[in-house]
């Protein structure tokens, strides 16, 4: 709003685009000669004729009265200037006007000028009038200077120079001339003095392509606008977050309660308790069992029943619990385990607590074994058998198991990784066993570590299929099935240690010229961390 | 999906939802979906290193209703952080209840290495899921890597 203000009134059109230049020039051209033939026609053929009388015409005008419209005839008798050139436009008073021979030399200016001007002039009553003293005293100072030049001694010229520095000894000795020029001086002086400062449109106007610095532009730069703009800016987005959230949710319909989004950051909150509109969601069940809380290992280890108890707390506090119908926990049968897990496998889960000793916490590294191992272990299975078992038959249409010991790093032989039946295998299996109407299980194990057990379980499993999410930490998950071409293969091998090739201790055993590199680091003793080897090599 | 770095956000997992398992899921068509559900990835876990908030997982969870007509069973796995676990369990149980989460801001862009990776993934996998080798996929890939390419610049 502002920028289109000033654009009209100031003339600081931004920029003219290069291809219109010529056209902008023609048409200014045009313009200039209406201008020129409407104001005094007479006087231009007349200039071409005797310079003397117009110039006489000129100081005379300049003489009666400064402030009246200007003598238009000294347009013409310049005669290094074109008549397509104008005068600088006008400019508020005391910020200087433009030079004639800035003017000249940069003519791209003089034509965006005459572009700006030629919107006045089309009503052609108005331009004489708008024409301030200003210009009538700069077109005045040139023919008076250039008589002064013919005054210092250049007496030999051309007849009509010679007669104008008569008239002009003439009109130096007139009055008002003083009054007249001395302001020019002045006005000269202060164009000399403002560019150190603040830069007058004149002299901006030597730099044609620059847009002329306008009021909006020249902000103070202190660093508490600085900081106001930043504050603005994070306004501005925050708003257009939200924006881009309300429309999102709009356009899938659904009821705005909260905008919030659930985060841990700002304060606990509960999630966002809109619920969807033209949607039956249905029973969902949620199964958890104290039960499961009973294997406690070291008190400093990650897997812990804390994990269960804040999980269920946190679900009756935020009242979701209310909402769930209850599926009763329980353990897993043998049948469930066996479609998973080895015979051996279950026997030595059941017998891996030494009663006999002591401990009340047996076992090394990330599994331990306690009295109530294999019940937690069997009822976390069972819980999941159970919610899969009710959303399968439909008596829920979703379930939530909240069960530990974890499943997914667990294995048809083998418990590691703090689990020792794969929960979420076996309750697939179960489901595909027990309803016909599955055909096709989607497992999805979205936790950081690679879900190695279900992968390994359902790697020959045709009828589901396990997408896994994980995180590859070379020293504790040593393949990925993803990462590689081969990757399948190489997890189903690699993570039964009695298939493992010889020189997998050393790393990555796919990459051969590494390794030898890194083994003959190891041999020469250097750069060879030990720490990176896994555990139990 | 074998992430190559941590600390990685929402965009990130919901990218490869995007770009890998909902196309795939689709065409399994499965009748029962179960989710090993590990909230390890969540932003305060000591082992996880991931930046995942209750808001990814329930969008997350929402988009695995969208299988299997929402026959969709979570099992609780990993999650070490306490209120970390238990707040993330508590959006996701959210989420199968019904409850609308505000979706993804789009100034949350995933990782130009998150989708390289997931462009691996899909080269590995387009044999066997024509889904992936699609016209539609591949553009959708190219505008997710466009988009990370324009959020690289921002940070920059």
């Amino acid at each position: 709003m502002r920028r289109g203000d000033s654009d009209d009134d100031e003339g600081s059109a931004p920029t003219v685009a290069p291809g219109t230049v010529d056209d902008l020039d023609d048409l200014a051209a045009a313009l200039s000669g209406i201008e020129l033939a409407s104001k005094a026609p007479e006087n231009r053929e007349g200039s071409a004729a005797d310079p003397d009388t117009i110039l006489a015409r000129a100081l005379a005008g300049i003489a009666e009265d400064a402030v009246s419209t200007p003598p238009p005839s000294t347009k013409g008798d310049m005669p290094r200037r074109s008549p397509r050139l104008k005068p600088f436009p006008k400019t508020p008073a005391g910020t200087g006007g433009m030079g004639d021979g800035e003017e000249w030399r940069k003519p791209k200016l003089v034509v965006r000028y005459k572009r700006e001007n030629a919107t006045p002039a089309t009503s052609a009553a108005n331009t004489p009038e708008k024409e301030t003293p200003k210009e009538s005293f700069e077109t005045a100072r040139e023919s008076f200077s250039e008589v002064k030049e013919e005054e210092g001694g250049q007496e030999e010229s051309s007849p009509a120079p010679v007669s104008v520095a008569t008239l002009a000894s003439r009109y130096v000795v007139v009055k008002p001339e003083v009054d007249i020029v001395k302001p020019e001086d002045d006005q000269i002086e202060d164009e000399k003095d403002q560019p150190r400062s603040a830069p007058s449109p004149a002299i901006k106007s030597h730099q044609v392509h620059r847009k002329p610095r306008s009021k909006v532009k020249t902000k103070p730069r202190d660093p508490r606008s600085f900081a106001a703009f930043r504050e603005m800016r994070r306004e501005e987005t925050k708003a257009e977050t939200e924006a881009d959230q309300l429309a999102s949710m709009l356009e899938k319909k659904v009821s705005i309660a909260e905008l919030d989004t659930p985060s841990r950051r700002g304060g606990r909150k509960a999630p966002a308790r809109a619920v969807r509109s033209g949607e039956d969601v249905g029973v969902v069940g949620l199964c958890y069992s104290d039960v499961m809380e009973l294997h406690e290992g070291p008190a400093q280890h990650f897997e812990r029943p804390a994990r269960h108890a804040a999980t269920v707390a946190r679900m009756k506090k935020d009242g979701l619990e209310d909402k769930c119908a209850l599926i009763a926990a329980r353990e897993a049968t043998d049948e469930e385990l066996l479609t998973c897990h080895s015979r051996e496998h279950l026997a030595y889960v059941a017998d891996a607590f030494d009663h006999t000793s002591d401990e009340a916490v047996q076992g090394v590294g990330d599994i331990y074994w306690t009295e109530h191992t294999e019940r937690c272990a069997r009822t976390a299975a069972g819980s999941a058998c159970e919610a899969a078992d009710a959303v399968a038959s439909g008596t829920c249409h979703r379930a939530f198991a909240v069960v530990r010991p974890p499943g997914h790093h667990a294995e048809c032989a083998r418990a590691m990784g703090f689990c020792f039946y794969n929960n979420t295998a076996v309750a697939a299996r179960a489901a595909l066993a027990a309803h016909s109407h599955v055909n096709r299980v989607l497992l999805l194990d979205w936790d950081v570590h690679h879900g190695n057990g279900c992968v390994s379980l359902y790697f020959i499993f045709i009828r589901a299929i396990v997408l896994t999410a994980c995180f590859v930490q070379l020293s504790q998950d040593p393949g990925c099935p993803l990462r590689r071409r081969s990757g399948n293969v190489r997890v189903f091998t690699q993570v039964r240690r009695g298939f493992l090739p010889r020189d997998w201790r050393h790393g990555r055993s796919w990459n051969r010229p590494r390794h030898r590199v890194q083994r003959q680091r190891a041999v020469d003793g250097e750069g060879f961390n030990r720490r990176r080897l896994p555990r139990g090599v | 999906m074998p992430w190559t770095e941590k600390g990685l956000t929402d965009a990130d997992y919901l990218a490869a939802f995007d770009l890998v398992i909902d196309p795939i899921a689709e065409a399994f068509d499965p009748d029962l979906v179960i989710i090993a559900a590990g909230f390890d990835a969540a932003e305060g876990d000591p082992l996880g290193g991931m930046k995942v908030s209750d808001q990814g997982y329930a969008l997350m969870t929402e988009r695995l209703l969208q299988l299997a007509g929402g026959k969709c069973v979570a099992a609780l796995e990993g999650g070490y952080g306490l209120t970390a676990t238990a707040s993330a369990a508590a959006s996701t149980l959210g989420a199968m209840l019904g409850f609308a989460t505000p979706p993804l801001s789009s100034r949350r862009r995933p990782k130009r290495s998150t989708v390289e990776t997931l462009g691996k993934i899909i080269d590995v996998h387009k044999e066997k899921w024509p889904v992936l080798a699609s016209d539609e996929h591949r553009s959708m890939y190219r505008a997710t890597l466009e988009a990370t390419r324009v959020a690289g610049k921002e940070k920059n």
